[in-house]
């Protein structure tokens, strides 16, 4: 019964300093002026800051598996986290009546990078991110679902709101994209670096690729992430039967 | 008014009589009557959810309230029934009382198709019969009667009692909800006579995958007041696509969507546009009944080894959650009271955040009761002290998690936190 607050309680470190807190603010913030230097700055206006829009995508950072923070016991799955962090974007959605076809389109590709992560990982959680498959269509598939991950944000970061809350969102969706990034850097450098050497260096480095693949996709013109996502989209699909098919 | 108040006390016993049952059951099905008066855990969620329905209808303000309460107790005494041609005659019994609906854009042959639904359940349920020999559900070798046919009936029944003809017209109808769920309840029961078989399961998939989706694409079209029969058909979409999963996660998400349903028509069959507490009734809202609904779906058809199957209802929640936010931020057009959704949205954050026990007291012993007849690929697993939900797939693996207590806990004290910041931005920027 006690597990819960005593959960809660130890989570100190998370809430006020990393990977939520200071970290959340701090790295949104540069994360921001990045996106905006690679002409990625949300077209939306940025709405009054509230802790109704601020508290969802901080929440899902508090909880992001990533070292060197505490472990914690309760962790989020993919639709739960995506649910918290769009939150700020989903109430500029409703307000602005777009056609429902636009939000389809917005969310088509991080939903086949979904659909590669769960063939490759077995699951929704965003732990499972962390392990680097063994076998190699399921590498192949974790690695191209990353990959379509990174380049769905700029079409969904400029089509959100601006603000804190925005970059926060930003930086919890960037931070879901490393993950996978992070569990192949850590199972390469496992066999030369110390454990807790790489827990303080990886998730760094992790979190710096990903920031720079995603500022490189935002340069890339819409049509063709449109043609890069349609040909990666075919090769999940195929990677998925491959692997569904070597399954015992 | 007479009438009224004798009908209101009539589905407020019929759901005291549901919840009565469903103590009594969760150990062990009861039966009387060498079998043909029979309750188990389904039987119990079943009267529960008819209960609700009857008195959502009567909410809304039914022109004839003795009808809904026969309607009402017919449906609930079907679920009852060991006998399969009492359950299927109840049913049908109880779609002719239900009125045809409005008159407007349909042919008149159209408007009976729901009321004579039944019938094809009433079929179906022959044909096991007959086929097998054995009438009674709970006889040992009952199972033996059921074939293709028969399901292919009993599941097109449910079909046409959900309206799902509507997706290829141009507005859905507000639907006859109790003789709807009497249907989806004897495709449940299905699992009582035994495994169902590949096929079956594949069309019952095939057929609620694409009833969510599209349901909740024309929801998302329709105008947001207009909405509410397109979600409450998306919604049936998901129930039956749990119950094509054939497995207990599936059946948990068909039980949850059943105990949602009245709760989205209390809050939006009659919309009050511009009131709040039209949010809680958005998928988009953490820890809604709506998006616990739609993450037990998702969860479910992952820990099924369908993520394409996921994919689609996730798009299909997405899709869902958009009327009533709509709603929630149009402007207030009328005057009238917003009691009613206030109610809903109370019963939805009920739902949401109370499924960690609604899901153990509930829906578990539904599971536990069918597992005869459900195949082993996923299961929904509670730690109601810990407000966690977890899916786990066929290896026992977690695949999906939702600490829904966790995120509470963790989401107040950030909500503090955060207040406090904003509020020292203020003075600073004073």
């Amino acid at each position: 019964m006690g597990e819960l607050p005593g959960a809660l309680g130890l989570a100190w470190p998370r809430v006020i300093l990393y990977p939520g807190g200071l970290f959340a603010l701090v790295a949104s913030y540069l994360l921001m002026r990045w996106l905006a230097a690679c002409g990625g700055e949300p077209a939306w206006p940025a709405p009054p800051a509230t802790p109704l829009d601020l508290v969802p995508p901080l929440a899902v950072l508090t909880l992001l598996p990533l070292a060197p923070a505490r472990p914690f016991p309760f962790g989020l799955d993919l639709p739960v986290a995506l649910v918290l962090l769009e939150w700020p974007r989903f109430r500029a959605l409703a307000a602005r009546d777009r056609a429902p076809a636009e939000a389809l389109r917005d969310y088509a590709l991080p939903l086949v990078a979904v659909l590669a992560i769960v063939v490759a990982t077995g699951g929704l959680e965003l732990a499972g991110l962390l392990r680097w498959p063994e076998a190699a269509p399921q590498r192949a598939l974790l690695a191209v679902g990353a990959a379509l991950w990174l380049l769905s944000l700029p079409r969904l970061l400029r089509a959100g709101p601006g603000g804190p809350a925005g970059a926060l969102r930003a930086l919890g969706l960037l931070l879901v994209g490393a993950l996978p990034l992070l569990g192949a850097l850590a199972a390469g450098a496992g066999q030369w670096l110390p454990a807790e050497s790489a827990g303080w260096l990886v998730p760094p480095l992790a979190i710096l690729g990903a920031a720079l693949a995603s500022g490189a996709a935002f340069r890339i013109p819409e049509r063709r992430v449109g043609w890069i996502g349609a040909v990666g989209g075919a090769a999940v699909l195929a990677l998925a039967t491959y692997a569904a098919s070597t399954v015992r | 008014m007479v009438v009224r108040n004798a009908s209101l006390a009539l589905i407020v016993s019929l759901l005291a009589i549901g919840l009565t049952l469903a103590g009594l059951t969760r150990a062990a099905p009861l039966a009387v009557w060498n079998g043909l008066l029979r309750a188990d855990a389904l039987s119990a969620l079943l009267l529960i959810v008819v209960a609700a329905h009857g008195l959502v209808t009567l909410a809304h303000g039914a022109l004839r309230p003795w009808r809904v309460a026969a309607a009402a107790w017919l449906v609930g005494m079907a679920t009852l029934q060991g006998h399969l041609a009492a359950l299927g005659g109840l049913l049908v019994l109880a779609g002719l009382l239900q009125d045809t609906g409005s008159v407007d854009e349909r042919p008149v042959w159209y408007r009976h198709v729901r009321r004579l639904a039944p019938l094809g359940v009433l079929a179906g349920l022959a044909l096991v019969g007959m086929t097998g020999g054995a009438w009674n559900y709970g006889a040992p070798l009952a199972g033996a009667g059921l074939n293709s046919v028969s399901f292919a009936l009993i599941l097109v029944a449910a079909l046409l009692a959900l309206d799902a003809p509507a997706l290829a017209g141009e507005r859905a109808l507000a639907g006859t909800p109790m003789v709807a769920s009497g249907c989806l309840y004897v495709l449940v029961r299905l699992f009582s006579l035994g495994p169902w078989n590949l096929g079956w399961l594949f069309a019952a998939l095939l057929m609620g995958g694409l009833v969510a989706f599209w349901a909740a694409w024309r929801a998302a079209l329709a105008p947001a007041e207009q909405s509410a029969p397109w979600l409450n058909l998306s919604l049936s979409g998901m129930a039956i696509t749990g119950v094509g999963l054939g497995s207990a996660a599936g059946l948990t998400v068909a039980g949850y969507v059943l105990l949602l349903w009245p709760v989205l028509r209390l809050g939006l069959e009659r919309p009050v546009a511009g009131t709040r507490a039209l949010w809680l009734l958005s998928a988009a809202v953490p820890l809604s009944g709506p998006f616990v609904a739609g993450w037990l779906a998702i969860a479910a058809a992952t820990a099924g080894g369908l993520p394409a199957l996921a994919v689609v209802l996730w798009l299909a929640a997405l899709l869902m959650a958009l009327p009533p936010a709509r709603l929630a931020l149009a402007p207030a057009v009328s005057s009238s009271s917003d009691g009613r959704v206030w109610l809903a949205a109370g019963c939805s954050a009920g739902l949401g955040l109370g499924a960690p026990l609604l899901l153990m007291a509930l829906l578990a012993p539904v599971t536990v009761q069918l597992e005869g007849g459900l195949t082993p690929f996923g299961e929904i697993v509670v730690w109601p002290w810990a407000g966690l939900i977890v899916a786990f797939d066929t290896t026992r693996q977690p695949v999906a998690t939702l600490p829904s207590l966790a995120l509470v806990g963790l989401m107040l004290v950030l909500s503090a936190l955060c207040r406090v910041a904003l509020r020292l931005f203020a003075l600073r920027e004073r």
